[in-house]
């Protein structure tokens, strides 16, 4: 009893958290300011125990209770100001967050075919109803509809995978039911591998992302595309671990087809954009067609690569997004580029951390989205996909333009016209957390090994 | 030993960097002094040096700069007796010189700058005295061509000034191609990159390498001397402060290719074809330069060119492998040049800013007669005047040529000789019209107490210009060479021959010296009222930057707008333009579906799926 | 718990030439070429007139008044919801107390955590107003 709720521990505290949040908002005279506090306390949990190694645990629940432990820690901390100030701060956005961290934890250490299910329903539903908690901003409203609808048709095609694997094999265990391999099994896999290529935004389904991320208030943006992508990913590279070779050699072309698509679609789909948060989500498409390269690679190191390059690309896109909130005024967020202009001089902190997130996100060095492309893509040489690595780092080329010109804009002299000019102010919190964020961008650039270290630690036994 | 040496370089590097970290907050009295004290103590380090240094050289290491693969550069340093004159004489001048600038810059108000290089050249010219490792010697090499560069483009509101600068920036790095051609081969020849490793190979070393070495050497040797082909850089350096040009464009600095060349002496030694090569540069050098001084009518442009043609005879010294006559014309020179430059700065500020000799005339000795002495200690030196310091050092390195055996070294000697009585006739020609004549359109005289303070320091080096032949008095005299004994265990020792004609050559150089002096009496006496000969060849430099610009420059120009229109503009530039082009295309394709409803994410979803089935079911079967 | 049947995985792949799956396939194919035969000549045979009062919506006849997208209040909606919600926790209590000889103590308490939960939420949507039927207040 004691060793499973030990082993737990994360779930529980995060249900519960949720829980505590709502019942609180039930009392009378709760103090608004309560709610983001105790958010952060449960968030932070989690963390805590993945720090303290609990023994039984499995290395990727001890690693996603660690990752999204912070990604939900730095949302609560960016969205806390940012939502007081512009009234939809409430007990619901913070009990969905956590819930919704949940479900993303269940989705990455799942097991079990139902597990996956359930962890993935409950973090998109929750998803929903966060990215509509602006109810006065319509494009909030339509993001929502926009997620929410082909959300859940993914989800019915991923059921369906789902269900056809169980009856090829016999088997809800994903590990077994891949191994039995068969050609029902192989049609599960394809379909299931589309229901999650749609939540991870991997091209061609993912026409919905830009419209969502530009609806989404900033923060929940930055957690839509950090936390859920990297536990949506985490399914993905545990579905292309356990394929069996039958599997793989039926859908890797197609794999590998998609792969391709997404980096060109994202890369390139971001030049034209003039709105800032198009670009990151472009962006963020983009990274994802990195993730999916490495996930074919997924037995020749990818896994790692793939993991250390979400840890990442997290810091990276809360950072990124965490700055645009930081950044914009009370009225809407800020997000044509030209706003952007010279306020490299204006807020250079704030200005400074988006430029680090960006350069992090082109995959410059010294930053951590240079040591992880790099793992990436030399994962994805060993495992022998030279064609794919090849146009993988002539789109990352052309990636490297927009996010220039973004930090271009930050840094114009000439003409400082950002509209307006001064923003809402960032809170001790958010300014805290987007500084940590760059830090961290920075560090992991630096420092590589601290965390390649750790991930072997928890993956080299196996 | 090691303390001293470093104190002798840590001195004016500290005196730069306080001027640099203090510019803001020192008075100019503050300043100069700082100044002069850093050097000051600098030349008592260097003193104290040379007072403790037996025959054995010292080989010192201050640190370790750079190593990897095997090879290592250090802060070496080779201390011999050759090096520790060199500091003596480096920092004596440059002492002297910081006290003349202290008055000279006295209403300049960027002082702290102007110190700050000063004390930073005065730095890196030590460390080409003394280094050991060649890289150590180049950073010093580069280091004072940097400083030359800052000095002559110091008044840069004015563009020629900063042109010039850069001029003698880009035609001394063509020089340096050559070091580091040199020192690449040097390191692949020996493995290591110091002098001391060089000549304990040397005889291990084939006789093509040490000639190529010895080349390349020489190469750089001339673009940082100012010897032909790479001379036109000096006379466009005169924009600079007029101390600059005594310390760095003629006491010291131009110096630095001839010291190259004698620490280098053990490698000349086998490659005799370099050393002739040196000789007969020199001498062409020697009368290129004496020629174009005639054509002039800036005084700092005509005592330019006379350090070309000065500089050559020391190459022809040290061509002939006679190092210590080519040190003893380098200490000379450096004693009467900077005093004639020095002069030339108080005659300048004295005519208010007039640079044209024939606007000064005999009003300006009537004025300051002191001045009229001092140069007139000078111009004997530099014309050769019997038993002065420049007789008796030219007088050696005609001797040198003539003792030595080919026809090269005779062509050397002859073309030494002419030189000789061309420098005679141009002094004079400086000093009859600078000094004696009745010009039409004189120049305002500006009576300013300063101008005679400054003649203070000068005093010295009259007396040096005068007196220093006397260190290494030719032999039929009877008198001790002292400078020879000093340095009999650190160099080869003179060939007797020489000895033999330098009886000879002396009488020969005094009867030059004389009859330039009455030609140019002839000629320029005041009687005569002297006008300019028209702008002609010689004042041209005899058409070498006119051939450098026809030749270099503008093919240069034309093939880089070539290069930039053509291959850079069109191919390059079309072609990632295309590519931009097409991208951005296929970006609003893109962007207009990203915008899309969400009947098209689900078409698009189920197509997916569809697609993918159909995929797998063709597979399949 | 009572063992279950041996399962059967379903190895064979579907072909559509199998004696009992060809009439289906027939008849499918039959029902496609139909109906795009139709929708094709409906569209080209018919000669397009189009008048203003033929362009209107159709609203069973009568003049159509005001705008189509008009805000529908939402609390009959919610309380649909809320019934549907806990409806469903009904059929799970069912089939658990069904199943309660076999569960014992510890199906019990497990049960007991999904109804307080449940509980807990019809606690937080009461206090947040979601059972009033006010049109204007409520959410």
């Amino acid at each position: 009893m004691t060793a499973q709720l030990v082993l737990y521990f994360p779930h529980l505290s995060l249900a519960l958290g949720g829980l505590v949040i709502l019942l609180a908002a039930c009392l009378r005279r709760t103090p608004a300011t309560l709610f983001p506090i105790l958010a952060g306390v449960f968030a932070a949990l989690p963390g805590l125990w993945s720090l303290a190694g609990p023994t039984g645990a499995s290395g990727i629940g001890c690693y996603y209770a660690g990752l999204l432990s912070v990604i939900t820690l730095a949302t609560v901390a960016l969205t806390a100001r940012y939502a007081a100030r512009r009234g939809f701060a409430g007990d619901a956005l913070y009990g969905l967050v956590l819930w919704s961290a949940l479900g993303m934890l269940l989705l990455a250490a799942s097991d079990d075919w139902l597990m996956l299910i359930v962890g993935l329903e409950l973090a998109s539903l929750c998803l929903y109803a966060v990215v509509a908690s602006r109810l006065s901003d319509p494009l909030g409203t339509e993001a929502a509809l926009k997620y929410f609808l082909p959300g859940a048709m993914s989800l019915a095609v991923l059921v369906f995978g789902a269900a056809l694997v169980y009856a090829g094999s016999g088997s809800l265990i994903i590990a077994d039911s891949l191994a039995a391999g068969g050609p029902i099994v192989s049609a599960g896999l394809a379909l299931a591998l589309i229901g999650i290529g749609f939540k991870l935004s991997l091209a061609p389904v993912h026409l919905w992302t830009p419209d969502v991320y530009q609806g989404a208030p900033a923060p929940i943006a930055a957690f839509l595309s950090t936390g859920s992508k990297a536990a949506t990913a985490a399914a993905l590279l545990h579905l292309c671990a356990e394929a069996s070779p039958e599997a793989r050699e039926l859908l890797w072309p197609a794999l590998a087809g998609v792969a391709g698509l997404t980096m060109a679609a994202g890369n390139i789909g971001a030049l034209c954009q003039k709105s800032v948060k198009r670009i990151l989500a472009y962006s963020s498409i983009a990274q994802m067609g990195y993730i999916a390269m490495a996930a074919m690679a997924v037995n020749d190191g990818g896994g790692e690569a793939a993991l250390f390059y979400l840890a990442a690309f997290a810091l990276m896109d809360l950072g990124a997004f965490g700055a645009v909130g930081l950044l914009s005024g009370e009225i809407g967020d800020r997000d044509d580029v030209t706003a952007y202009q010279g306020l490299g001089y204006v807020h250079p902190w704030r200005a400074g951390a988006l430029a680090i997130s960006l350069l992090s996100l082109a995959g410059l060095p010294p930053t951590a989205g240079f040591i992880g492309k790099f793992l990436v893509f030399g994962a994805a040489l060993r495992a022998g996909y030279v064609g794919l690595a090849a146009f993988g780092i002539v789109t990352a080329v052309i990636g490297i333009f927009y996010a220039l010109r973004v930090v271009a804009a930050l840094y114009m002299q000439s003409g400082v016209e950002a509209h307006p000019a001064i923003p809402a102010p960032a809170g001790p919190a958010g300014g805290l957390a987007l500084g940590v964020m760059a830090a961290g961008v920075l560090a992991l650039g630096l420092f590589p090994q601290s965390l390649l270290g750790a991930i072997a630690a928890l993956f080299g036994g196996g | 030993m090691t303390t001293l040496v470093a104190l002798m370089l840590f001195f004016p590097l500290a005196g730069a960097v306080l001027q640099a970290a203090f510019s803001r907050s020192l008075s100019r009295a503050a300043s100069g002094t700082l100044a002069a004290l850093a050097i000051a103590a600098s030349l008592a380090a260097a003193l104290a040096a040379v007072w403790n240094l037996g025959v054995a050289p010292h080989e010192i290491t201050l640190g370790q700069w750079l190593a990897f693969d095997g090879f290592s550069a250090n802060f070496s340093i080779l201390y011999n007796r050759l090096a520790g004159l060199m500091t003596v004489t480096v920092t004596f001048v440059a002492l002297l010189i910081h006290l003349y600038s202290a008055i000279y810059m006295r209403e300049d108000t960027s002082f702290a700058r102007y110190f700050c290089y000063l004390n930073l050249f005065v730095f890196f010219m030590l460390i080409i005295a003394l280094a050991d490792d060649l890289v150590f010697l180049f950073m010093g090499w580069e280091g004072v061509g940097f400083c030359s560069f800052a000095l002559i483009g110091f008044w840069h509101e004015e563009l020629p000034n900063v042109d010039a600068g850069r001029k003698a920036f880009l035609m001394t790095r063509v020089g340096d191609l050559g070091y580091v051609a040199a020192l690449a081969i040097v390191i692949a020849a020996s493995g290591s990159a110091s002098i001391t490793g060089l000549t304990a190979q040397i005889d291990a070393m084939p006789t093509a390498t040490a000639t190529l070495i010895g080349f390349l050497f020489l190469f750089a040797a001339c673009g940082k001397s100012a010897q032909l082909p790479l001379s036109s850089w000096l006379p466009d350096a005169m924009a600079g402060p007029t101390p600059v040009s005594a310390l760095i464009h003629a006491a010291t600095m131009v110096t630095a290719g001839v010291y190259l060349l004698m620490r280098l002496e053990p490698l000349l030694a086998i490659a005799p074809d370099v050393g002739a090569t040196a000789a007969v540069i020199g001498a062409a050098t020697a009368l290129y330069g004496a020629a174009c001084a005639m054509g002039q009518r800036d005084v700092k442009r005509i005592l330019a060119y006379s350090t070309i043609s000065q500089v050559g005879y020391m190459f022809l010294a040290a061509g002939c492998g006679d190092v210590s006559g080519a040190f003893f014309h380098l200490q000379a020179h450096a004693f009467f040049k900077s005093l004639l430059f020095m002069v030339a700065g108080i005659m300048i500020q004295a005519a208010h800013e007039e640079h044209d000799i024939f606007r000064m005339g005999a009003r300006l000795r009537r004025a300051m007669p002191g001045l009229f002495l001092l140069f007139a200690c000078g111009a004997a030196a530099l014309s050769a005047l019997p038993l002065t310091s420049g007789y008796f050092s030219k007088g050696r390195t005609l001797a040198d040529a003539i003792a030595h055996p080919g026809p090269a070294y005779l062509l050397a000697f002859i073309l030494g000789a002419v030189a000789a009585f061309l420098t005679a006739v141009y002094v004079f020609r400086l000093c009859f019209v600078a000094f004696f004549s009745d010009p039409a359109d004189p120049a305002r005289l500006l009576s300013d107490p300063e101008l005679a303070r400054m003649e203070r320091p000068l005093w010295p080096l009259a007396a040096l210009a005068l007196g220093y032949g006397f260190v290494n008095p030719p032999e039929f005299m009877g008198l001790k060479p002292w400078l020879d004994v000093y340095l009999a265990g650190t160099v080869t020792p003179l060939p007797p021959n020489v000895e033999h004609a330098e009886f000879f050559v002396e009488m020969i150089d005094a009867v030059l010296a004389v009859s330039g002096l009455l030609l140019a009496w002839l000629l320029y006496r005041p009687a005569r009222h002297p006008v300019a000969a028209p702008a002609g060849a010689l004042t041209a430099g005899l058409g070498l930057d006119a051939f450098y610009r026809t030749w270099i420059a503008a093919p240069y120009c034309r093939l880089s707008a070539r290069l930039w229109r053509g291959v850079d503009e069109d191919m390059l530039d079309g072609a990632a333009m295309g590519a931009a082009t097409g991208l951005l295309t296929l970006s609003r394709v893109a962007a207009r579906l990203g915008s899309a409803r969400p009947s098209t994410t689900l078409t698009t979803l189920l197509g997916a799926a569809a697609a993918l089935l159909t995929w797998l079911a063709l597979r399949l079967t | 718990m009572p063992p279950t049947a041996e399962f059967t995985p379903l190895l064979a792949p579907f072909s559509p030439w199998e004696p009992g799956a060809l009439p289906l396939v027939v008849f499918g194919a039959i029902v496609l070429v139909v109906m795009a035969v139709i929708l094709f000549l409906s569209g080209f045979l018919v000669r397009r007139r189009p008048t203003p009062s033929k362009q209107q919506p159709y609203e069973c006849g009568i003049r159509p008044t005001g705008p189509a997208r008009f805000r529908y209040p939402v609390p009959f909606f919610l309380m649909a919801v809320f019934f549907l919600l806990f409806d469903v926790e009904t059929a799970y209590i069912i089939s658990y107390a069904v199943a309660w000889p076999e569960l014992g103590l510890p199906g019990y308490l497990r049960l007991a955590v999904f109804v307080i939960v449940l509980g807990l939420g019809l606690v937080y949507a009461w206090r947040k107003g979601g059972l009033d039927w006010d049109e204007e207040e409520g959410l």
